[in-house]
């Protein structure tokens, strides 16, 4: 049973919190407020210069990465979600593992398509989990929080790369070791924050657990990545 | 709700209007639980209501004066709605949402008894699933309720595993990966049918749907998890045992699991009970439970070398 409360425009104010089941009908007036001139506030975002428009949403972006990376409890990154920097991240990442050195007969590292498929797929699957356990965050924000997060792993990738600049021996494994343990701790850490707080606490568990193993496998994909010589 | 809301940009307005119907799932349902079907009618509902007035009340501000502009939007938000609710409603007629959501409504508790259960099943003594008028009870509520979270989360597990056990033996790249993934897959859905098959030609009455059938099956990733994380750590002769002490594990569990379910009442207390069916019946339950130790032996041996 639902109970909702329907504001709408009705003579008699006494009767604005009155409690109507969902299967009466409902009707009433809306008047719809029909300004003279309207686009002198800025209210139409298709006449402004097409820098405003990236600029904003390239700050939009920065601000949740800043989010990422000092998480604290804020909804930002839940409330005004958006794909670009999820997706930006990938391709930097994928592109940053290329030129991997073949493995086995004619492999090299991953391929772009691959990386792609395995933090797009990571993360629906994860999405659907916590749907699933009865999360309360929707569809795409759950992704954007995922791919958000990877910005730790990112940066760690590109760490890695600088160090194996200069040769790879047992030195530089440890380094990348630590690089890319600390990353992968604080990816997971700063997912959870966000998204176990849409689970009731006897679940949160469940939920960190596929978050954990998707980070862990980017993670070993940034750490056995040996440049080719 | 904020009907009004900020007047900052057409766009900025258009993903108010999205995102109302999508902060719902963080706002509205702190009134109910997602453990049941039950909130996608509600919801739905819900959402139907918020489609209506946000586009009439905010259009007043876009950039088109017009107002069968103002028609146009709100006819289509209601067609958004309702294409979204039909989509619903189809989906749910092949994928079984609401009863999913049964599977999956487990926490924490649950799953590190239930672990326990499929590692050391000997010390459990009462098997039954409990029931509430009519319908089992949710997983939270008993431990041998059948679920779905540990199996998919089990086969997730083991497809990582058996990249990191092939990365060791330097014979990993991510296609082999997929591979796993879609030879484990086929190997479960064959297990699934033939078991389906066999339960329709003894013409068993039981009330096993294929969700739990499916979620028996994949109890023993667990297993197969311990037996190759140990040979990893520890070598093959770790393997084998760990393998091998699995292996009886999830005999026993199955046997002990679906002897309530397959065997006539009778027979399921343990009283001799003669007959040709009831034969039939304890040696298909047999089958199922040795089929699981040669599965999991046949999908791990080859990761450890």
């Amino acid at each position: 049973l639902v109970v909702i409360h329907i504001n709408i425009v009705r003579p008699f104010a006494g009767l604005s919190d009155v409690s109507i089941s969902e299967d009466v009908p409902v009707e009433g007036d809306i008047s719809v407020p029909v300004a003279a001139s309207v686009t002198e506030d800025g209210f139409s975002t298709l006449d402004e210069p097409v820098k405003e428009t990236v600029l904003r949403d390239l700050r939009a972006v920065g601000s949740k990465f800043v989010h990422v990376l000092y998480p604290r409890r804020s909804s930002a990154l839940l409330r005004d979600w958006d794909l670009w920097g999820p997706l930006l991240l990938c391709v930097t990442l994928a592109l940053l593992l290329q030129g991997g050195e073949a493995d086995s007969e004619d492999r090299g590292g991953p391929q772009f398509a691959e990386v792609f498929v395995i933090i797009w797929f990571g993360s629906i699957i994860i999405t659907l989990n916590s749907k699933l356990l009865g999360g309360t965050i929707s569809f795409f924000q759950s992704l954007c929080v995922l791919g958000y997060c990877i910005l730790p792993l990112t940066v760690a990738m590109a760490v890695c790369r600088l160090v194996l600049l200069g040769g790879s021996s047992t030195v530089s494994f440890a380094v990348r070791l630590v690089v890319v343990s600390a990353s992968f701790g604080w990816s997971t850490f700063a997912s959870t924050a966000f998204l176990a707080d849409s689970q009731p606490p006897n679940r949160k568990a469940l939920v960190v657990y596929p978050v954990f193993l998707f980070y862990f496998v980017i993670g070993w994909m940034i750490l056995t990545f040996a440049p080719s010589q | 709700m904020n009907y009004s809301g900020t007047h900052s940009g057409f766009t900025q307005q258009a993903n108010m209007r999205l995102r109302n119907s999508s902060m719902d799932d963080s706002d509205g349902s702190q009134l109910f639980e997602n453990t049941s079907g039950a909130e996608v009618g509600p919801q739905a509902g819900y959402r139907n209501q918020q489609g209506g007035p946000p586009p009439a009340g905010s259009s007043g501000h876009s950039l088109l004066t017009d107002p069968m502009s103002n028609l146009a939007m709100a006819y289509g938000s209601s067609l958004a709605t309702q294409g979204r609710e039909m989509m619903d409603k189809n989906l749910d007629r092949f994928i079984p949402i609401s009863k999913l959501k049964y599977y999956f409504a487990v926490d924490t508790l649950y799953v590190g008894k239930k672990l326990g259960l499929l590692v050391f099943p000997y010390m459990h003594k009462n098997w039954e699933v409990s029931y509430q008028q009519d319908t089992p009870v949710a997983p939270r509520f008993d431990v041998n309720a059948p679920d779905l979270y540990i199996p998919s989360m089990g086969f997730i597990t083991y497809l990582l595993v058996a990249g990191l056990a092939l990365g060791t033996q330097n014979r990993f790249s991510p296609e082999l990966l997929g591979v796993h993934a879609s030879s484990a897959l086929v190997w479960l859905v064959m297990e699934v049918l033939v078991v389906l098959l066999s339960l329709y030609l003894v013409t068993v009455n039981t009330d096993l749907t294929t969700i739990d059938l499916l979620a028996f099956s994949g109890y023993k990733y667990v297993g197969m998890i311990v037996g190759v994380v140990a040979g990893l750590l520890f070598g093959r002769t770790a393997y084998y045992l760990s393998l091998l002490w699995c292996c009886a594990a999830i005999f026993v569990f199955m046997i002990r699991s679906l002897r309530l379910k397959l065997l006539s009442e009778a027979a399921a207390e343990g009283r001799l009970v003669r007959g040709a069916r009831n034969q039939l019946r304890m040696y298909l339950t047999m089958a199922i439970a040795a089929a699981q130790p040669i599965f999991m032996y046949w999908l791990t041996y080859h990761l450890v070398r």
